[in-house]
């Protein structure tokens, strides 16, 4: 064949493909800006479902559809966390702390028609209780369970084995409707709950498309008045620059988990509002300071300087909080001291006077004083001269901040003499080793809820695994303090909520100066929306919330406003950032293929 | 004809120092060969002479002095990274290891390509049959999918990142390897090495390797760009190590801090550009090189 021939005919089929992928750029916004006769509230996730049975969901993407599909005897405040009437109107606890009685408002209907009683709710809570994997699911909760009745329609009796007054209020257990439920022949199968669902709450997922869209319908019966958008829809975005860039066309509404250079450039958007709200999140690391089970076995093959608190505090002396929360979140967060961030500000502790201050200098002395001496290589050792002190890092490869963050410390940590050895790992593969005990240090991160039980209760003896073959995921960093534990049974049944939070603080000052986890920052949510698609969004908390990340209700959604839609002519810069990409591209893609047919061209002559 | 007494280790010397005067003359002839080597030459010098243009400091991210994904300033030329650190130091430094993986995993690939192609197309029987399979079946693998497979099985590192590269990049060598190796077999002079006794070894290292080699050359100088782009993607996806500099791994951390939403060309153009210049200098080297060696080529132009 005529190479000259062949050059041409791939010179026009480049050209061609160039002038439709620019014609396809240019089209897309416009083609998205159909008129709808339903009012959508378009919301980014790049989360796949988990399980829509809400009583064993783990996934952010599966809360956020259980809170809108279900209800709670009690919803979390919008202004404060502080549960407040949801199903239930009213309740009272009995002397001893072991029996509840709800009151269950009345006319409350499902979805789909048929009222809402006591004995939805008795089977709810019975499901927990005799349903043995979702009994096993949520031992921590259901574990302490005794009964539950409706002896009538509006009366709902729950019993405990022992008392637990903030667990009974802010667990969120999802009432679901028990005519439905009844004819599931296993309730606790991930597939049990079937489309589309039928609930209580504002909206109810439809539909579901993997990797294409998640929609819930407004359920116009709800009984706090019907929503302001008729459908919620999650779309998905496998990038946030696209998300930020559909933000920016108008073809999404929401969009969260942004990066301060996306807030940046969404700022300068006219029609987009950013908000950066304090967070519930903390980025944390576990220094592996010996793995135990339950009776005492040890297992894994952390360092053995680990185990000696000098090591854990030098290292942690020699971190610039300040400085990461500067440079890696560009100041949108705060320096942490322990597990509960600042926006809890009744549970939160500040370090007082146990803070431990930056100090490169300090953190050497320690390490002196205690016999860690310097090698020739300038690593120190063991004080008996023995091993190096060489630790492994494993990060999430997945996450550029941490990889930062990583830079950061190991320079600072050079300077102690330390080596580090990080390495980049699978979220899945990270939690295996972390799990096993076969690691030095390991990042972690948890959000955390208003009830500060669940956090603290990962740090108690109790929850240390029983076998070594790092199945049992319940105790965050094998810590185990009969101290701390005896503070943790103290604050989970006390009803004064100043002593409470006294002992919780005492316990979060006992895992700081013990430093089993060194608490980095505690992160802001990053979020925009269209300002001209919608209004009157709740935040929560009611100072300086956030809209995304909302707990036990999602109040930014149920009060969300469809506001009077214009549309802006004109396209978008980044359609002619893409137009020039896709000829740049092309081009290329042109000029290799034509010098890789000629070559073959040649050689088969 | 000079009856001077010549010895053969002389003479062979001097044929090659001529065949060699030859080949240079003919790629000197080819102005994108020498364009092309121009280029790599700087390219080296700089990425050589990183260390003493900047220092290593420039990479330190607790010594960094710029401001957050800065815009070119007088300071820093091409604007700075998330950290504060200076683009142009990155992209310099980058080179080295962009080059260095590049470069290794050519030579790793090269390597088992000629020996499974020499030795394919001179033992040949069952031995032949299955290696050529062999070399099909790695050949017809998705690369890009194999090396993120790969990747994320064995972890991530400079060693496996060398390791995929050269595992999914070496068949082609051997098929050009083996069917040079079946022409260079056919010729009259290997029959009669092998009359007067030489062993497999012999015929393989003295006859037949030499005569292949040119050809690995050119071959060689063409897998190194695509051996460079297929690190950059990787970085870029993400599944190189992120603690040491590459132009992907620049990439990668733009890409995931915003750049693109934020504007900041000059945190992607030059790791880009430089991926563009390095290999358009590899593949003008290469096709001069081709023409050299195959002199069927050259009478085109």
């Amino acid at each position: 064949m005529n190479p000259h021939a062949l050059t041409r005919r791939c010179l026009s089929a480049a050209v061609a493909l160039t002038l439709s992928a620019g014609a396809l750029a240019v089209a897309a916004p416009g083609a998205a800006a159909q008129e709808d006769e339903v009012d959508t509230l378009l919301i980014a996730t790049d989360q796949e479902v988990d399980t829509f049975n809400p009583f064993k969901r783990r996934f952010v993407i599966t809360y956020n559809t259980s809170i809108m599909t279900y209800e709670t005897l009690t919803r979390m405040g919008a202004d404060d966390y502080e549960p407040e009437p949801g199903l239930a109107t009213e309740w009272e606890e009995s002397e001893d702390g072991l029996t509840w009685t709800f009151t269950i408002r009345e006319g409350v209907e499902w979805s789909d028609g048929e009222p809402l009683t006591a004995q939805d709710v008795a089977y709810t809570y019975g499901l927990l209780i005799e349903n043995q994997a979702i009994h096993d699911w949520n031992i921590d909760f259901a574990g302490n369970l005794v009964g539950a009745e409706a002896p009538d329609d509006a009366t709902f009796v729950l019993t405990l084995a022992e008392p637990a007054p903030a667990e009974v209020l802010s667990r969120e257990v999802f009432v679901v409707p028990e005519h439905i439920w009844s004819t599931y022949p296993d309730p606790s199968a991930d597939d049990a709950n079937q489309l589309p669902l039928v609930g209580s709450g504002p909206f109810q997922v439809t539909e579901y498309e993997t990797g294409e869209f998640l929609r819930l319908e407004a359920n116009e019966r709800y009984w706090d008045g019907a929503p302001g958008f008729d459908e919620v829809v999650f779309d998905y975005y496998a990038e946030t620059d696209a998300a930020v860039a559909a933000l920016e066309a108008g073809e999404v509404d929401i969009v969260n988990g942004l990066n301060p250079a996306q807030i940046q450039a969404l700022e300068s958007q006219d029609h987009v509002t950013v908000n950066n709200a304090q967070g519930r999140r903390y980025v944390s690391l576990t220094l592996n300071h010996g793995t135990v089970t339950q009776d005492g076995t040890e297992f894994g093959n952390g360092h053995p300087a680990l185990k000696d608190p000098v090591v854990r505090t030098a290292l942690h002396t020699a971190i610039d909080k300040q400085a990461l929360v500067d440079t890696v979140l560009d100041g949108n967060g705060d320096p942490a001291t322990s597990l509960i961030p600042s926006i809890f500000e009744q549970w939160h502790w500040d370090g007082g006077d146990d803070l431990v201050e930056f100090d490169i200098d300090a953190a050497n002395r320690m390490l002196d004083e205690a016999g860690y001496a310097r090698g020739e290589d300038g690593v120190r050792t063991m004080p008996d001269g023995g091993e190096r002190l060489s630790f492994r890092f494993y990060h999430h490869a997945d996450n550029t901040d941490y990889a930062t963050i990583v830079d950061f410390l190991t320079e600072w940590w050079t300077e102690l003499g330390i080596e580090i050895k990080a390495e980049p790992i699978e979220q899945g593969a990270l939690n295996d080793r972390a799990y096993l005990g076969e690691f030095d240090i390991a990042f972690s991160g948890w959000g955390v809820g208003p009830n500060p039980t669940e956090q603290l209760g990962m740090h108690t003896c109790s929850v240390l695994p029983t076998l070594t073959d790092g199945s049992e995921r319940s105790s965050e960093n094998s810590y185990c303090n009969p101290e701390f534990d005896a503070l943790h049974e103290q604050q989970k049944v006390e009803s004064d909520p100043a002593a409470r939070a006294e002992l919780v603080k005492q316990q979060q000052q006992l895992l700081y100066t013990d430093t089993p986890v060194i608490w980095l920052y505690y992160q802001n949510v990053l979020e925009a929306y269209n300002h001209d698609k919608i209004t009157d969004m709740r935040v929560q908390p009611a100072d300086g919330g956030m809209i995304t990340g909302q707990q036990g209700f999602a109040w930014s959604y149920f009060t969300a406003q469809p506001a009077a839609a214009e549309d802006e002519g004109g396209t978008p810069a980044w359609v002619w950032i893409a137009v020039a990409a896709a000829v740049v591209v092309a081009a290329a893609g042109a000029i290799v293929f034509v010098l890789q047919r000629r070559k073959t061209a040649d050689e088969r002559e | 004809m000079t009856t001077t007494t010549v010895s053969p280790r002389a003479l062979r010397r001097a044929r090659r120092r001529q065949s060699l005067a030859r080949s240079w003359a003919a790629y000197r002839a080819q102005r994108t060969g020498m364009v092309g080597l121009v280029l790599l030459g700087v390219i080296v010098v700089l990425a050589l002479a990183a260390p003493v243009l900047v220092p290593e400091s420039a990479l330190s991210v607790t010594q960094a002095t710029g401001g957050r994904m800065a815009p070119p300033s007088a300071d820093f030329p091409l604007g700075t990274d998330e950290t504060g650190r200076s683009i142009l130091a990155l992209t310099l430094w980058g080179s080295r290891l962009s080059l260095l993986i590049g470069l290794t995993a050519t030579v790793v690939a090269i390597v088992i390509g000629t020996a499974v192609g020499i030795t394919s197309g001179h033992i040949g029987g069952w031995y032949g049959w299955v290696a050529l399979r062999l070399s099909d079946w790695f050949m017809v693998l998705p690369s890009l999918v194999v090396a993120i497979a790969l990747l994320a099985v064995l972890g991530r590192s400079m060693a496996t990142t060398i390791t995929v590269i050269a595992l999914v990049s070496w068949p082609g060598t051997t098929r050009l390897v083996r069917a040079q190796t079946l022409t260079v077999q056919s010729r009259p002079y290997l029959e009669r090495a092998k009359a007067l006794g030489a062993g497999h070894w012999h015929q393989m290292t003295k006859h037949i390797l030499p005569n292949v080699l040119p050809l690995v050359l050119a071959s060689a100088t063409l897998l190194v760009p695509s051996a460079i782009l297929m690190e950059s993607s990787l970085a870029w996806l993400g599944l190189g190590d992120p603690s040491v500099v590459s132009w992907g791994s620049i990439l990668n951390r733009a890409s995931d801090s915003g750049a693109v939403s934020a504007h900041a060309w000059w945190y992607l153009l030059p790791p880009g550009l430089a991926i563009l210049v390095v290999v358009l200098a590899f593949m003008m080297c290469g096709r001069a090189l081709e023409a050299v060696f195959n002199p069927r080529l050259r009478g085109e132009r």
